[in-house]
């Protein structure tokens, strides 16, 4: 009831206010980090009066009415005019100029006039409403320099992210995300709540990332979360609704189409080859007898089965579903000049578009801002995340939900006899696996900061923080009696592990007064950093996880897998300093010293300096009038930074635990490598910002070069050592690439206005040395002057017309039909040559309409699943519906070979490989921002209603599902994930989504 | 700038004392371990050195090691062997779509590739250089007992090993061949990365010479531990030395082996051929096998390895890969075709098999498969979590009876016993001298059917037609000569690639 009487308390003083000259207060603050502003001046329209506001942005002026317009204006901000519509306080926030927006570096904030390196932002408006709860999904095209791609659309999985190219084949190729300070070492970025972050910084060439030496190779991404804000309280709150499914269905053969091949497969089967022909096919299935008339008088029959295959299965829509996901958020933010804080939580449940996949996450985060004293100040961070994951197989796994699209469609199956295939009983229907196993993930995690900020002069500062990264994981299977792996008794397995990654940080800032024309200042500090995971798993075969829980350790029945813990430290301290001469000439300086337990005691330090300079052009005297440029800036950086193995230890030897029998054993994990160092990659970066018209036209060019050397590399050795292969520093890698992004406000008018964002960029990748050694894993390969992952398989070169053998390229450009004897090639390039995003913006009155496509060029992908999809119908297997243009009898002109159990045809070949290129419409929102006058009559500061969607378009000429894709099998290690690009293998697709919400503000 | 410059020292020294005392306190705290880890220099006392060794066993014996894993005796040196002497689609229908790893051996045709030859290859060698390791560090062991036992152990296991080796990269032990290089022999352990070199391969007569020493140094040292628990005993040594001497030809050495095994009365046979499978722990026939527990097994069901999981059609254990076809066992043309008889219960099979039969319920040599109803499956492996046996004493009684025979050319009555033990219980008759008619050749050929029946699918016979060729038997591999360079398993691409 509170609410109501609120409101009719704010409607009684807005009648009462009306007639005579009122007054309106408020605060101005800082859009993004809400920071008040001094100094903004503040104009009502009809010439009532000007006001300014003072150090904490507050101002009051007096009005005839409190219905005219008022301007803030402030120099290096974007200007607002706002009608006032009869309040009498107004609480505006002003968007800091393109150059003016102050960017985290790391230790500290630049504004972007000042920065020399090359740092991409994204701001929180930019992040959400998308129904992404994946913070990396989230950014997909929207900045240059990151790319991201998908491994897989079921829910809970893992997103690729690459700033500038891989820089490594056997260590990370993952960006360290800092949040809030916190280095993270859990992966759980994923998994901070979106709508909490307050901005995202993308540290991209050595001199922004050197800061964080040794672990920065790949980028560094900063993550802010929301703070505290100080004025009054205001809550928040949305909700969001949304529908996925399939973007696509694939064309598949019908039941008669199937028979068809059934009756092809059965005579090639039984060596009945000579009198097959496409046509007397057709005459045999429609005859719809399982006896078939032969030319020549005799007989073949059908396999008994063959005659009850006479239903209509459509798999796809078996295990494709209409997924229904909710979301909601609640936000309070507040607080006095002394104490902000900001707490919110949020809850969301996501069903996945394949039967049984399922996703809830509880978010809960506080942060608290507090001034101590006027010398000392505090902020405390923490964000909570709990999630249950109901996960699937993994692709490849019969009992994945999409292996079912193989399964015959005239086949069906019984849901009262354990969903088995009723006449194909022996291939196993994955709907079996769904329906009688739990596959759960339970994530219970925490990232959190303490800081305290001490000025001690009005130069000097002096920062402490201290993080923590914890996370408790626990995957639970449990596959029933009925499902193949736990057959006749059941079987479960429970893997644990726990991380714990803690951080200290205490740095200086200095930072003078400018004394004359030039301005100085400095940063230097130290860290600590420690890391450890524990792991469990066990296994037995028993029907509950509870019962597995409880068997007693030397329980004969029960298996545990000795997991060795791991650790690893850091130790470093860096420092920066800045120099600027006329707000021209700015030159940076900083590095990073890092000791690394990972390392042998001869290898343990390592020194990643950088140095950059800018030249802010448009600030010399000669472009002081220079038309329509407001803004130009040169800059240039080089320096080094580090990267470090997954593993720990590997320097020293080490050994498992296991047993056989019954007696307990060691064995020998790695043999020692005390030479073990980093990788290190040299990072050069020019660069061109610039702006026109008051920065309606704004941009950047980018140009890198990124060479990494030492690179880790599992280089094989002679087996009798015991080992096929051991990590060394091998490798030399190069990054080169160029980016552009274009921001324009194309209109603004009093209602109506217009902004477009466009980026692209441009990265190859090449390996340029391996020390003689190369490494392949399925189709992919790390060559020598080969992009890193490069396709390197058979080339298939069609159909033999006489014997409808497939046929495969050889050495000197022949064809040869014995895949074994053709070589290998490099065909294609699984790295994407370029990439990038178009958002548009467009305002209009109270309605907002955006919508960004997103595109990739040059990647190609290995359709994996076409092996068994789309082999002709060699396994006799459900296929695609351009199979049926096969090979049947001598002379065919087709593009695929013939159905015969006897060729061995459906080994890797270019057959499978495609342009994975493509261009989407990621996201598309439209807005309707109810007006202030109504909402304040509801007692709201704001409402808005939106509907949108996700992946609503895509166009792309690759065949699969979903050209974003990058399936890897877990099982596979870091050198796998890091080999295995462009494939996919049965993998879902991501969603195309439809998406309704509400968002409030009071 | 003065105070410049004094703010700059104000602020340098606290950071300089920072910095410092980060650096100098880095060392220590950049030592540090995580929990339930075992490194560096680990063997150095009892506890560790045995702990290593029993490392050795289970590499040895093939507990599982991943879907690619080699798994030596406890699978790939049963299965390799017992799939390149039979005929594809003949005697053996296997299912390359489950199983495409081994289609080379059925095949023939063995690329230097196959990830099975390379998976033995280096899991033979780790078994190796652990030994080796243990080897070196023998005196650490301060408990005398247990030092002979751990160094006769790991001798042994050195010596069973390069001989399983070199008979399936080396050509047979003749004249011809003795100085044919085979493979690398390691004697030494590999401790650290800079010590990995490119091997030299020893010839045929140096492998057969170590395998000779270790084994009879392991025989002193060993002889005083009796059955030594399920580990390998003075009686495993003796019964590998028997196989030695039977690849060597050599029928006087491997009579007297066998001999001492017979008559130590430590081991009996099992009242029927099918007790001596599938048993929880050793049954008293087993002289060295595998010991199989539920948590450590030779395969893992749901990557479809294993030996269990290869010959087992049983929902709860196996994918039956191994598709017999049974009318094989009676066909002449069939070359070393068991030829069973009538009563022979070594050849039954149970028809009414389904998929909620479970191992318990199998009763019969072999079974429906039940995957493949048109095939059979043979209950010799049937549970991933019984011993696999890897010698057996009815080996030593037919290899016995073998070496009597190939002394005397006459029909022995220690023999004819050890003939009849193994035919007896198998529910055949005992035969008698006045059986062969006067033609002691015609006992050499029962004993031949009578390894062909009893060690059917366990990997003895492909060797046992080796060394008879290179006695001048007229034996085959199917249709081919068992003498053909492509019986060798060629020396893994992934070995040759990292040679100079």
């Amino acid at each position: 009831m509170k609410l109501p009487i609120t409101s009719l308390c704010l409607l009684l003083c807005l009648h009462l206010a009306h007639a005579q000259e009122v007054v309106l207060k408020g605060i101005v603050t800082q859009s993004g980090s809400g920071g008040p502003l001094g100094g903004v001046v503040v104009t009502a329209s009809g010439g009532a009066g000007t006001a300014i506001t003072n150090d904490l942005g507050q101002y009051e002026i007096s009005l005839t009415d409190g219905y005219e317009n008022v301007t803030f204006s402030l120099e290096g901000y974007v200007s607002k005019t706002v009608f006032v519509g009869g309040k009498t306080q107004l609480d505006v926030s002003l968007k800091a100029k393109n150059s003016n927006e102050d960017v985290s570096v790391g230790f500290g904030s630049q504004s972007k006039s000042e920065l020399t390196s090359s740092v991409s932002t994204i701001t929180t408006d930019d992040v959400s409403p998308s129904p992404l709860i994946n913070l990396e999904q989230s950014n997909q095209g929207k900045t240059t320099g990151m790319f991201v791609q998908n491994s897989s659309g079921k829910l809970g999985q893992g997103t690729k992210v690459r700033i500038r190219g891989g820089s490594s084949l056997s260590a990370s190729n993952q960006p360290l995300y800092v949040v809030d300070g916190v280095p993270l070492t859990s992966g759980n970025q994923s998994n901070i709540n979106p709508t909490n972050i307050a901005k995202i910084e993308i540290l991209k060439d050595a001199s922004a990332a050197a800061m964080y030496g040794s672990r920065a190779a790949n980028g560094v991404i900063l993550i802010t979360t929301k703070s505290g804000g100080n004025g009054g309280i205001s809550i928040d709150a949305d909700y969001q609704y949304t529908m996925g499914q399939t973007p696509k269905k694939l064309d598949l053969y019908g039941p008669d189409e199937y028979n068809l091949q059934t009756i092809e497969y059965t005579l090639r089967s039984l060596s009945q080859d000579q009198y097959i022909t496409r046509e007397r096919l057709e005459q045999w299935q429609s005859s719809g007898s399982s006896t078939i008339n032969l030319p020549d008088g005799s007989t073949v029959t059908m396999p008994a089965f063959y005659s009850e295959l006479n239903n209509d299965t459509d798999w796809q829509d078996e295990v494709f579903r209409k997924a229904n996901s909710h979301r909601a958020n609640l936000s309070l933010q507040g607080g006095t000049e002394k104490l902000g804080f900001f707490s919110s939580l949020s809850y969301t449940t996501q069903e996945g578009i394949l039967v049984g996949n399922k996703y809830n996450r509880f978010n809960a985060a506080t942060s608290i801002d507090s001034k101590i004293s006027d010398r000392i100040s505090a902020n405390l961070n923490l964000n909570y995340f709990y999630s249950k994951d109901f996960r699937l197989q993994e692709d490849q796994d019969l009992g994945a939900p999409l292996q079912a699209i193989v399964l015959p469609p005239s086949d069906t199956y019984d849901e009262n006899n354990n969903f088995q295939l009723k006449v194909r009983s022996l291939e196993y229907n994955p709907l079996t696996e769904v329906n009688f196993s739990d596959n759960l993930g339970y994530n219970n995690s925490l990232v959190g900061s303490l800081g305290l900020k001490f000025d001690l002069s009005d130069a000097l500062t002096f920062d402490v923080n201290g993080g923590l990264d914890y996370n408790n994981f626990r995957d639970e299977l449990r596959q029933g009696p009925e499902t193949r792996d736990g057959a006749l008794s059941g079987r479960s397995q429970l893997g644990t592990s726990q991380l714990t990654n803690y951080i200290f940080n205490g740095w200086f800032t200095f930072a003078p007064e400018p004394a004359g024309d030039s301005k100085f200042s400095a940063v230097l500090g130290g860290s600590y950093q420690e890391s450890n995971t524990t792991s469990t798993f066990r296994v037995s075969n028993v029907n509950s996880i509870d019962q597995l829980e409880r068997l007693s350790p030397d329980d004969p029945i029960l298996t545990t897998i000795d997991i060795p813990g791991q650790a690893s430290v850091f130790v470093s301290s860096f420092g920066r300093l800045n120099y600027s001469l006329k707000d021209r000439y700015i030159f940076q300086v900083s590095g990073r010293m890092d000791g690394s337990s990972k390392f042998g005691e001869a290898n343990r330090y390592g020194f990643f300096p950088a140095a950059s300079g800018g030249w802010n052009v448009s600030n010399e005297p000669f472009l002081q009038d220079a038309g329509p440029l407001n803004f130009l800036k040169v800059k240039a950086s080089y320096g080094l930074v580090g990267n470090t193995p997954q593993d720990d230890f590997l320097y020293r030897t080490n050994y498992f635990r296991m047993r056989y029998g019954q007696q307990d054993g060691i064995r020998l994990a790695n043999l020692a490598n005390t030479n073990l160092k980093w990788e290190t990659t040299a990072q050069l970066d020019l660069g061109l910002d610039f702006g026109f018209l008051e920065d309606r036209i704004s941009g950047s060019v980018n140009y890198y070069k990124k060479t990494t050397t030492d690179l880790l590399f599992p280089v094989p050795v002679s087996q009798t050592s015991g080992f096929a292969s051991v990590l060394k520093n091998v490798g030399t890698m190069e990054n080169t690439g160029y980016e552009f992004n274009l921001s324009t406000v194309n209109v603004e008018s009093g209602t109506f206005s217009w902004s477009t964002d466009f980026n692209i960029s441009f990265n190859e990748n090449l390996v340029t040395d391996l020390n003689g050694a190369n490494l392949i894993v399925g189709v992919n390969a790390f060559l020598e002057d080969q992009p890193a992952g490069v396709f390197y398989m058979r080339k298939y070169a069609g159909v033999n017309t006489a014997t409808g053998e497939a046929l495969y390229e050889t050495e000197g450009g022949g064809t040869t039909t014995d895949w074994e004897s053709a070589p290998r090639m490099v065909v294609g390039d699984p790295n994407p040559d370029y990439f990038g995003g178009l958002t548009n913006s467009l305002k209009f009155g109270n309605f907002d309409l955006s919508f960004m496509f997103q595109f990739v060029g040059g990647a190609d992908l290995y359709w994996e699943t076409g092996e068994f999809l789309a082999n002709n119908g060699i396994l006799n297997l459900n296929q695609t519906v351009d199979q049926a243009d096969r090979w049947y009898a001598v002379g065919d002109e087709a593009p695929y070979p013939a159905l015969n159990p006897f060729q061995e045809n459906t080994f890797p070949s270019t057959r499978w490989l495609q342009d994975g290129s493509y261009i989407r419409l990621k996201t598309l929102t439209f807005t309707y921002n109810i007006p202030e006058a109504v909402t304040s009559n509801w007692g709201l500061n704001y409402m808005s209603i939106y509907i949108g969607g996700t992946n609503l378009l895509t166009f792309t000429e690759y065949e699969g599902y979903d050209p974003d894709v990058s399936y890897f099998d877990p099982l596979d290690g870091i050198v796998g994930q890091n080999i295995s690009r462009g494939i996919d293998n049965f993998t879902a697709p991501q969603p195309k989504i439809f998406m309704t919400g509400i968002k409030i503000g009071l | 700038m003065q105070t410049f410059r004094k703010t700059l020292l104000k602020l340098i020294v606290p950071v300089m004392l920072m910095t410092g005392i980060v650096l100098t306190s880095c060392e220590s705290l950049l030592d540090i371990d995580a929990e339930n880890t075992i490194s560096g220099e680990v063997l150095k006392d009892d506890a560790s050195i045995e702990e290593a060794l029993v490392g050795a066993y289970y590499n040895l014996m093939g507990i599982y090691d991943g879907a690619n894993g080699g798994e030596l005796l406890g699978g790939d040196f049963k299965l390799i062997p017992t799939l390149l002497t039979r005929r594809n689609n003949n005697e053996i229908s296997w299912d390359d779509v489950n199983a495409p790893t081994y289609t080379n051996f059925i095949d023939k045709d063995i690329l230097r590739t196959n990830i099975r030859v390379e998976a033995n290859w280096r899991r033979a060698y780790e078994v190796l250089n652990t030994v080796n390791n243990v080897l070196a560090n023998i005196d650490k062991v301060s408990d005398a007992n247990l030092k002979n036992r751990l160094e006769g152990e790991a001798l042994a296991i050195r010596g069973i090993l390069y001989f399983e080796m070199v008979r399936l990269w080396g050509p047979q032990y003749m004249d011809a061949n003795l100085s044919t290089p085979t493979i690398p022999l390691l004697t030494e352990p590999i401790t650290e990365i800079a010590e990995i070199k490119t091997p030299e391969l020893a010839t045929l007569q140096a492998v057969y010479t170590q395998v000779e020493t270790d084994l009879n140094r392991a025989s002193t040292l060993l002889q005083s531990f009796g059955t030594n628990g399920t580990n390998i005993s003075y009686y495993a040594v003796t019964a590998y030395q028997m196989r030695v001497a039977l690849q060597k030809l050599d029928w006087e050495a491997a009579e007297d082996h066998a001999n001492t095994i017979i008559s130590s009365g430590e081991f009996a046979l099992a009242a029927t051929p099918l007790l001596a499978f599938n048993n929880n722990s050793n049954s008293t026939e087993d002289i060295l096998a595998v010991q199989q527990t539920f948590a450590n097994t030779t395969g893992d069901r749901s990557t479809g390895t294993g030996l269990v999981n290869h010959f087992s059609s049983l929902t709860e254990s196996g994918i039956g890969t191994m598709r017999i076809l049974e009318f094989s066992f009676y066909s002449s043309f069939v070359a070393n075709s068991p030829q069973f008889s009538d009563n022979d219960i070594r050849s039954f099979v149970d028809e009414d098999v389904d998929e909620t039969t479970r191992a318990q319920d199998i009763t019969t040599a072999f079974y429906t498969n039940v995957l493949n109803t048109s095939t059979i499956s043979s209950s010799k492996f049937m549970s991933a979590d019984k011993v696999i046996p890897v010698i057996r004493l009815a080996e030593i009684h037919l290899s016995r009876a073998e070496a009597i025979f190939e002394q005397t050319e006459t029909i022995e009555s220690t023999a004819l016993a050890d003939l009849n033990a193994i035919r007896t219980r198998a529910g055949l008759n005992a035969l008698e001298v006045s059986d062969f008619n006067g033609d002691p050749y015609a006992f050499y050929d029962s004993l031949v059917l009578e390894r062909n029946r009893e060690f059917l699918f366990e990997g003895i016979i492909f060797h046992d037609l080796k060394r008879w060729k290179a006695y001048g038997l007229d034996v085959r591999i199917t249709s081919n000569d068992p003498l053909d360079n492509k019986f060798i398993l060629p020396i893994p691409q992934a070995e040759l690639d990292t040679w100079d």
